[in-house]
């Protein structure tokens, strides 16, 4: 049996480990479970990981959770070039520390803004206070601003002339929102500028694959939700009220 | 210039490179950012750390953020044991794992728990709600719950058989809420034994001198210093905890 990769290209997370497995040919089997079905708390997929989150990597016997450590245990496995991870000390460092920042600062109000911005209001019918929405995307912009002056600066990519790990991670994150159309490239042309040249670096083919079933969100039939997931959405609005 | 550690030992990231650098005889010199004073907020600290957190490195002309880079950087630099990096594969791959996971399963509602039992009270002079405290336990309670029934089932360690960055981090982060009364491990029996081992293994003198600051009550002179920051601060952790 070879690797196999639990994923849902819905998640950001997701995208990463898929679009490195694929664009250093790294051979696996995608293992594909349904977020918008529910598939993440079936039986099968809790013996995988029984924090029922994506992406797994379950390699022989062994399993892992977590795309950063994923990312981390393929470069190692299968000696990707070493761009994506540079030996040297303190560039690797630099790729440690936004892979550490990322969690809290870029992923989690990317995904944020996609839930406010349409999955709440096209699950529940109701929209989340304007308020709340407006606070979140603060939040979102003045991070990106961040990560504008400390980690790209004047480079071509984070840690220089080459894309590492930590632009991939970047990018995939910052592109959550565009499901619900919402586009934060149009704030900053370095960021856009960048953007591309990370889409290039990867291959736009692959990219734009990688990201087809986010692109397609708004068009997705919510009525076929699992009801589980339909009571979780209820509860995070309550959260947003 | 010596290896310069930015740090607040009320943080518990602060705390696991603190401990880090000392049990590994890494020369540094504490540089202290109080927190409690907004000092990570002025533009002497973020001129160190633009992001306006600790902990923060300075190496020469390196600036470094994230508790995490850093330990994994201090490792290196300085060819500690391997033991708390594994070079193995699969048991650095654990390592990455609780590393990745713990920023928000563990660090982001321990610390709320910490805020809603200490900080707030403290700056706001109320006494603490326990309908928030109660709240907060039970957003902690999956993690330990993982920790204790599925993490800790099969090994005496997070991450392997030994200690590791995982056991550091995860030992100075869930003795945030226990130090200020919460002790989040009288349900876990894995877990309580598990901390006893880090303990031993870290140092109890270390570990002591490290909490110190944590374990004290705090001042409520301290609180009325600068009473509009102490309303703004107040604002804020509400605004967080609600």
């Amino acid at each position: 049996m070879g690797l196999e990769l639990y994923l849902d290209l819905l998640s950001a997370s997701c995208r990463a480990v898929y679009i490195f497995a694929r664009k250093n040919s790294i051979p696996f089997d995608f293992q594909f479970v349904d977020l918008l079905k529910g598939h993440h708390h079936s039986k099968e997929y809790r013996e995988i990981n029984p924090l029922k989150k994506l992406p797994s990597l379950k390699d022989g016997k062994f399993i892992l959770s977590e795309s950063v450590a994923i990312l981390f245990y393929m470069c190692r496995k299968y000696s990707t070039p070493s761009h994506w991870y540079p030996p040297d000390l303190h560039t690797r460092a630099r790729v440690d520390e936004f892979m550490a920042w990322q969690h809290t600062a870029i992923q989690l109000p990317m995904s944020k803004i996609l839930w406010i911005k349409m999955l709440i209001p096209m699950i529940t019918g109701e929209e989340v206070p304007a308020e709340k929405t407006e606070q979140m995307l603060v939040e979102a912009k003045n991070n990106m601003q961040l990560f504008e002056e400390k980690f790209l600066q004047d480079k071509m990519f984070i840690t220089g002339d080459h894309i590492s790990l930590a632009d991939l991670v970047a990018l995939v994150e910052m592109m959550q929102p565009m499901g619900s159309k919402y586009n934060v490239f149009l704030n900053s042309s370095k960021i856009a500028e960048w953007r591309m040249r990370v889409e290039l670096a990867i291959g736009s083919g692959l990219f734009w694959e990688a990201h087809d079933r986010l692109m397609k969100l708004a068009e997705w039939d919510c009525s076929t939700l699992d009801p589980m997931v339909k009571e979780k959405i209820c509860e995070l609005l309550q959260k947003f009220k | 210039m010596p290896l310069e550690l930015f740090l607040d030992l009320y943080s518990p990231p602060c705390r696991a490179v603190y401990i880090f650098a000392r049990k590994n005889g890494i020369p540094f010199e504490l540089r202290p950012v109080e927190l409690g004073r907004g000092e990570h907020l002025k533009p002497e600290f973020l001129k160190v750390n633009p992001l306006g957190k600790v902990p923060a490195l300075k190496d020469g002309n390196f600036l470094l953020a994230e508790s995490v880079a850093i330990l994994l950087y201090l490792s290196r630099k300085y060819r500690a044991a391997t033991h708390w990096y594994p070079t193995e594969l699969q048991a650095r791959a654990r390592v990455d794992e609780y590393l990745a996971w713990q920023h928000t399963a563990v660090q982001l509602p321990a610390c709320n728990v910490y805020l809603c039992k200490s900080l707030l009270p403290h700056f706001s002079g109320q006494p603490v709600d326990p309908v928030r405290l109660d709240r907060l336990l039970g957003k902690l309670k999956p993690a330990l719950q993982h920790l204790d029934g599925q993490v800790l089932a099969t090994k005496p360690f997070l991450a392997t058989e030994q200690l590791s960055l995982a056991d550091l981090m995860a030992f100075t982060e869930l003795m945030q809420p226990t130090a200020v009364g919460c002790d989040i491990f009288q349900d876990w029996p894995q877990l309580a034994a598990w901390r006893a081992r880090v303990e031993a293994a870290l140092g109890p003198e270390l570990v002591q001198d490290a909490h110190r600051l944590v374990l004290q009550p705090r001042d409520p002179r301290d609180a009325q210093r600068d009473p509009k920051l102490a309303q703004e601060l107040v604002q804020r952790l509400l605004e967080r905890l609600s």
